[in-house]
């Protein structure tokens, strides 16, 4: 039988060659063991690390990037300024892979201290033990003492099974932007309704343009919004059940239904995609070329960091010695139906970015001092300069009456639409329950579906889709039930 | 020293020489495949340590194949997918490969044009593709417009072109058909453009094919498109048949293009919704591993199944030559 040496087809090389050979990889392999060896060194000195001013390390993993990245930096060097007890350190990843590297983190018992997270998962990590409650970090006290001094919607945001399982940093709220010098110059009002917006459609396609084509596209994505706009819910908290196929859902499906069938599925479908080819994703709203007063609609649902490319528009234009249109905002009417049944403000979708405090984090009372810090609960000036800073809305009343946040808002109109929208009871956000994700998904899929073929029935295809999260929720493993059951009565 | 000490010996040290490969084997091929089957019939998390639960992922997976929603809807968009991508990659692949294979003028450059395509990262191409489909100002539908005929839809619609919905549609003679083309033939059509891989394939075994069938079957009359239909696709059958095999694999397995088209989820309407991307986000949005795990083996299965069904049958059309 051949010897090693001849099947790899060194055994006709000559000895010098032979010891030569071995030289080099005895060589190689001392390099790849002091490397091994170095790496091994490096990650075992990673705790000292943490203490090297002293104070102990906060690691926060967020989202963030451009030029949120500068205001976030700005928030977390104040915070260093200000502290003696802790420092923080920021790591900004992109959305998909901090999720993944959060689980494998968990699980191999090193997480980061503090996240930022925008998904609807609060009340998922909570039942897998991945995040504690603000209330097993600091005095049941302190952490009812924060949630009292929150916005509804962030409250609601950061709570789950009547505890405060996160810290709402920052709100994120849709209203109707519109191009007012193009509604004066048609002659046309303001809708008060969500028919009166539908019959502006009517007129614009009168109009004959090839942009705008439409004067308003709703979107499947904001499903949960129109529910909401309809008066409904998708989750009934009494009875803790989904209710996807609620009438308020059903109603507001064959809305976005009515839209195909008025003007073609895939005509709604292609123009919509068309806004996502627009140089940068640019606000469909601007007029894009110097000659035109109008964009690709005359309203569009949006949230509030659209005020900084209006911004942005205006500067661009007067700087090149061209007007701008007026634009404003309102909230999205509700359909005459629930207006007449209803004298409050209109009800909507609200999101957030919230803090959560992974268990197994080195220094938790570390990340809920930051978490404090940025919402404006230990320095409510300094909370309202970054917000002014990061074009954001603050989840504190302390904060939005800030004598400069108060200036600031005075100076923009359009801003301030958005903060006092921010306060109003009526704004839902997606339900903190478990499979919250799985709920926005498949009713986001649902609607799409409906969306795109007028023959299908809402109420079918909703009910359809409330059986399968039905099934999804008696899926979830029985020990997280019962867990679940544990932390609640504590 | 015995023969059998020195076979113990030198088998050591093999070995040993494999053991990189084979601990690599064990640790992230054989226990990962193995422990798979195990949380498939557990609820696990992740986090926490898995409980067993009998066959309640497995009676999921039924009930949503039942009602086609969930996985039932995946495995449909799966296998759309991959019943018309596969044969019109091979068909593409072969007519591609025989035209490459005459001494056409500048073949060296068609050659590597065709290739290039396949070299292109796929987050690169489906990036390029989604561009490429954009329904507006796309160039796939400015070619369409330039030979007059209507812009499809792309990655805007659920309706496929082969679908009892646009069957409907035709029969009701609603103008909508024209928009034919939905997000599934999006995908088909931008997993054609990598079709240089099976080319390079074919043209290997081309050149292979000896001259002196040609010449025997010119003898005996036969034309081009005989001596291709009667010598050439025999002689590639074996060949088909390897790629049949790892395109369907590779098919059912596409996930980096459905996820970047879909914007990750399936979207629009679940037309994109594949069994790769839903057993991805089974596991790491819903952190349900147990069931991801039972999907991973149900494709499994289909995937051996159809292999097996495949080799089985292929006594029937595959020609291997045999030297006498």
């Amino acid at each position: 039988m051949a010897s090693l040496p001849h099947l790899l087809g060194l055994g006709s090389l000559p000895h010098e060659r032979m010891n030569s050979l071995s030289s080099h990889l005895r060589n190689w392999t001392l390099a790849l063991s002091l490397l091994i060896a170095g790496v091994w060194l490096l990650r075992g000195g990673k705790v000292e690390q943490a203490k090297v001013d002293s104070r102990t390390e906060v690691v926060l993993w967020h989202f963030w990037g451009g030029a949120d990245l500068e205001v976030v930096r700005d928030v977390v060097a104040r915070f260093n300024t200000a502290q003696t007890e802790y420092r923080v350190r920021e790591i900004a990843m992109p959305g998909n892979n901090l999720r993944a590297k959060l689980f494998l983190s968990a699980a191999g018992g090193e997480p980061p201290d503090l996240i930022n997270i925008d998904d609807p998962v609060v009340a998922d990590w909570y039942e897998l033990g991945l995040v504690s409650s603000v209330d097993e970090i600091v005095s049941a006290e302190e952490a009812e003492k924060i949630s009292e001094q929150l916005f509804p919607a962030a409250r609601q945001l950061s709570s789950y099974s009547g505890k405060l399982v996160g810290i709402c940093n920052g709100l994120d709220v849709r209203a109707l932007y519109f191009n007012r010098s193009f509604l004066e110059q048609q002659g046309w009002a303001v809708p008060k309704t969500l028919e009166q917006l539908d019959q502006l459609n009517e007129q614009v396609g009168k109009l004959g343009l090839s942009q705008p084509r439409f004067a308003f596209l709703p979107t499947p994505r904001r499903a949960l919004f129109f529910v909401n706009l309809f008066g409904g819910t998708v989750w009934d908290f009494a009875s803790e059940r989904p209710q996807l196929d609620s009438p308020a859902a059903v109603a507001s499906l064959a809305w976005l239904q009515d839209y195909s069938r008025r003007y073609g599925a895939g005509d709604v479908a292609a123009y919509r995609q068309s806004d996502q080819s627009l140089p940068g994703k640019v606000f469909p709203l601007l007029p894009q070329a110097d000659d035109q007063q109008v964009g690709r609609y005359v309203f569009s649902l949006d949230g509030q960091w659209r005020v900084r490319d209006l911004q942005a528009f205006r500067k661009q234009r007067a700087a090149r010695g061209l007007s701008s249109p007026a634009f404003d905002v309102i909230p999205l009417p509700p359909p005459s139906s629930i207006l007449a049944n209803n004298s409050q403000e209109p009800g909507g979708w609200v999101n957030g970015n919230v803090f959560v405090f992974p268990r197994g984090g080195r220094t938790s009372p570390g990340a809920i001092a930051f978490a404090k810090f940025w919402i404006g609960l230990s320095n409510s000036q300094t909370a309202a300069e970054v917000a002014i800073a990061g074009g954001w809305i603050p989840v504190t009343p302390a904060v939005v009456s800030e004598a400069k946040y108060q200036a600031a808002l005075a100076a923009d109109p359009i801003f301030r639409q958005f903060v006092q929208l921010a306060s109003s009871p009526q704004l839902q956000p997606t339900p903190v329950v478990r499979g919250a994700g799985y709920l926005q998904r498949l009713l986001e899929s649902t609607a799409e579906r409906v969306a795109s073929d007028p023959s299908l029935s809402p109420e079918q295809e909703l009910k359809a889709a409330n059986r399968q999260l039905e099934d999804y929720l008696q899926s979830l493993s029985p020990s997280r039930t019962s867990t679940a059951g544990k932390r609640g009565g504590q | 020293m015995s023969s059998t000490g020195k076979f113990n010996r030198e088998t050591l040290a093999g070995l040993a020489f494999a053991s990189p490969w084979l601990v690599g084997f064990a640790l992230l091929f054989a226990w990962p495949f193995a422990i798979s089957l195990y949380w498939s019939f557990c609820h696990f998390d992740l986090l926490n340590p898995p409980q067993p639960a009998g066959l309640s992922n497995y009676l999921r997976l039924w009930n949503e194949l039942r009602t086609g929603q969930g996985f039932g809807l995946a495995l449909f968009n799966t296998i759309y997918t991959v019943l018309i991508s596969v044969p019109l990659s091979i068909l593409l692949g072969v007519v591609l490969a025989t035209w490459l294979s005459y001494d056409v003028p500048g073949r060296g450059l068609l050659r590597s044009l065709i290739y290039l395509p396949a070299m292109i990262p796929v987050v690169a191409a489906s990036v390029l593709w989604l561009w490429l489909l954009n329904p507006s100002d796309g160039w796939v539908n400015g070619m369409l417009s330039w030979i007059g005929l209507p812009p499809q839809n792309w990655l805007t619609q659920p309706r496929s072109a082969l679908s009892p919905e646009t069957a409907r549609l035709a029969i009701q003679g609603s103008p909508e058909v024209a928009k034919l083309f939905g997000s599934k033939d999006g995908l088909i059509l931008m997993t054609l453009w990598g079709v240089g891989n099976y080319v390079v394939i074919y043209l290997a075994a081309l050149g292979d094919v000896p001259k002196s069938l040609y010449e025997a079957a010119s003898l005996d009359g036969a034309n081009a498109w005989r001596r291709w239909c009667h010598v050439t696709l025999p002689m590639l059958s074996p060949v088909i048949l390897f790629q049949l095999v790892v395109g369907i694999i590779r098919g059912v397995q596409t996930f980096t293009s459905v996820y970047l088209l879909s914007e990750g989820t399936g979207q629009p309407a679940g037309s994109l919704l594949t069994v790769s991307l839903q057993l991805f986000l089974a596991a790491f949005e819903d952190l349900q591993v147990g069931y991801a795990s039972a999907i991973a083996w149900c494709l499994f299965v289909i995937l051996a199944g159809s292999t097996w069904l495949l080799f089985r049958t292929s006594s029937a059309w595959v020609h291997y030559r045999t030297n006498v």
